[in-house]
């Protein structure tokens, strides 16, 4: 970001910019920092959902390079039925009502493929599914729960009168943050209130919230999205959504032409309640990590006492937090990973140790200046990495706005976001621990069990 | 894809996934379930592709090019149905550096052809040279001025002086 390029001039669209317009363009920069600084993070699975879109086009791909030779040898062979068949795959009847117990998720982990089986065979029998794909509860099979990735189903559902892309997600959100609000009502985006929406308490305790809303997806054009949420006692939800005509991906196709907008998607609220409601979810929902076992709350636990925390979120892989003591405030952040890279090198760090321990776990610590930030950041951190691979890393930076670390939202409190530095200020002369409490945090046995 | 390899992508996805959202945030302004799937797009198109995108001098850099062509692919494919308008609202004078003014802003951005409004954030956001907003956008740059000075006229009679407000925030 221009942040990063501190000796850039403003620029001048074609060279002769008169002073107060010069202004302007000399804002313009600072301005859209500020005003992505305000952005939310974007959800976990995106990820996932991105890798699983690349293999998909890196099948068609071959597939099509496959039916382009089939083509050359003509024919003689018929080859390219089969190739059609193969790539029609996603687009054949779905396999609705019975489920092999094979496809059924039982535990941990939760793949994509029996998040896509569950759904399928959930809807009205009617119609035909295409564009299937889901995503599991790990990225890799190494993965620990305490980075558990929220599993999705997705299709595109058509019957005589239209598609609907309907989407399924479950999760845990963590208690009083804002997708948790989702449960009352709460929509995501404060610009965009949800149109309609009722939350019901159900005999079991659990809550079910049905919403209807739109995207505004081609000017004053409207697409429906209905949602419905089951929020279970033990705070697992499964999460149903419907988008009349399609889903927007662009890869399922979201022409204005193919997608019914205002009309209403082709699955009514009741079939998507039955969706959400299903026993066959109740496992793989169970199977996720509640949130007293997840980074952010290993993070707090491992906190030296006495520290007020002031503000906390769950960013990809890890968490934050915002503490306070009488010095000031203070960005902690953790992560694990599981990889088979080596942990972090001392090489061009003076106030840098590191040590193999005889069971080849490995731990690094280090004093340095954060990044690309003005000079008066630091940040220190300390990580151990043991030999299945899992890494665990911890830091702390005397900002509550740096680099590397969250900084609360002014707007909303306990809202975090991670900020650029630019040209915030430290909060504070040094981070609030010190590497030996950093070094004792990261090896808490707390972390691998 | 060896499983080496996907481990790198996904490294790289993680790494840099948070400015490209960002990035996409502008693009689609502020529709956030928008940038999403523009981000989650991106990272598909440049899967099968990585072997060769990891060896390149700067690969999140092929990977804000493809994001902000995607973009574009996506516009002309709603294009016509897509309405950019030619006035900009009216808004009253608002406290500078408020949160209004910051929906002020994206609601300038949403008032710009899209081409427009990826000239402004190539240029302002990610700081490309004219020449290197001409090569992404597949524009020359003379053209590429004459998209800059309009956007820069309609979002200066939006915003005007309050836009100094929102850039102060940052000092």
């Amino acid at each position: 970001m221009t942040a990063d390029h501190p000796g850039s001039t403003a620029r001048d669209p074609d060279g002769q910019v008169p002073g107060r317009d010069h202004d302007f363009e000399r804002d313009l920069p600072g301005a859209l920092s500020t005003l992505a600084d305000t952005f939310p993070e974007h959800d976990p699975d995106v990820i996932p959902r991105g890798l699983a879109r690349g293999r998909q086009l890196r099948r068609v791909r071959r597939l099509r390079l496959g039916a382009a030779a089939c083509a050359m040898a003509v024919a003689v062979v018929g080859g390219g039925v089969a190739i059609d068949r193969s790539l029609a795959a996603d687009r054949s009847p779905a396999s609705r009502r019975t489920l092999p117990d094979a496809d059924l998720p039982t535990g941990w982990p939760v793949t994509g493929n029996q998040m896509t089986s569950v759904l399928r065979s959930l809807l009205p029998a009617k119609g035909k599914v295409s564009d299937v794909f889901g995503t599991g509860s790990q990225l890799t099979p190494r993965e620990p729960q305490m980075i558990a990735k929220n599993p999705t189903a997705k299709l595109v559902y058509r019957d005589a009168g239209g598609a609907t892309g309907v989407q399924v997600k479950l999760s845990r959100p963590a208690p009083d943050t804002p997708d948790a609000r989702l449960a009352d009502c709460g929509a995501v985006d404060e610009r965009k209130p949800y149109d309609e929406c009722r939350a019901t308490r159900r005999p079991d305790g659990s809550k079910l919230t049905v919403a209807k809303t739109h995207l505004d997806a081609w000017g004053e054009e409207r697409q429906k999205h209905w949602r419905v949420f089951l929020d279970r006692p033990d705070g697992g939800r499964i999460a149903v959504d419907a988008y009349s005509g399609g889903v927007r991906d662009q890869h399922i196709g979201s022409d204005k032409g193919t997608i019914g907008i205002r009309e209403d998607p082709r699955l009514s609220i009741e079939n998507l309640t039955r969706i959400a409601t299903d026993a066959r979810w109740e496992k793989a929902v169970t199977a996720l990590p509640t949130p007293d076992k997840r980074v952010l709350a290993i993070l707090e636990s491992v906190l030296p006492p006495g520290l007020n925390v002031t503000a906390k979120g769950e960013p990809e892989y890890g968490a934050s937090l915002i503490v306070k003591d009488a010095r000031g405030k203070s960005g902690i952040s953790a992560n694990v990973r599981v990889t088979d890279e080596p942990l972090q090198s001392c090489a061009g760090n003076p106030d840098c140790r590191t040590k193999t321990l005889p069971d080849g776990t490995t731990t690094f610590a280090v004093r340095r200046p954060v990044g690309n930030a003005p000079p008066g950041f630091v940040q220190w951190g300390a990580g151990v990495r043991y030999p299945d691979g899992r890494t665990v890393w911890v830091d702390a930076g005397n900002s509550s706005s740096g680099h590397t670390v969250m900084t609360a939202d002014e707007d909303v409190e306990g809202v975090l976001f991670e900020a650029e530095v630019g040209s915030f200020k430290p909060s504070r002369d040094e981070p609030v621990l010190t590497l030996d409490q950093l070094e004792a945090m990261a090896a808490d046995p707390r972390w691998t069990r | 894809m060896a499983g080496a390899s996907d481990a790198h992508f996904q490294e790289f996805a993680a790494t840099h996934s948070r400015r490209l959202f960002r990035t996409a945030c502008l693009l689609t302004s502020g529709d956030w379930h928008g940038a999403e799937d523009l981000l989650q797009e991106t990272l598909g198109k440049l899967y099968p592709r990585w072997r060769r995108i990891s060896r390149m001098d700067w690969p999140f850099a092929y990977a804000h090019t493809t994001l902000v062509r995607t973009y574009l692919e996506q516009q002309r494919r709603k294009s016509s149905t897509e309405r950019t308008t030619d006035s900009v609202p009216e808004h009253p004078d608002r406290p500078m550096g408020d949160p209004e003014l910051r929906l002020t802003l994206l609601d300038g951005l949403a008032a710009l052809a899209p081409k427009d409004r990826a000239v402004l954030v190539l240029r302002y956001w990610e700081d490309r040279s004219v020449e290197q907003t001409a090569d992404v956008l597949d524009l020359s740059e003379g053209a590429v001025r004459v998209r800059a000075h309009r956007a820069l006229d309609r979002l200066r009679a939006l915003l005007g002086e309050q836009l100094a407000g929102l850039a102060l925030d940052r000092t």
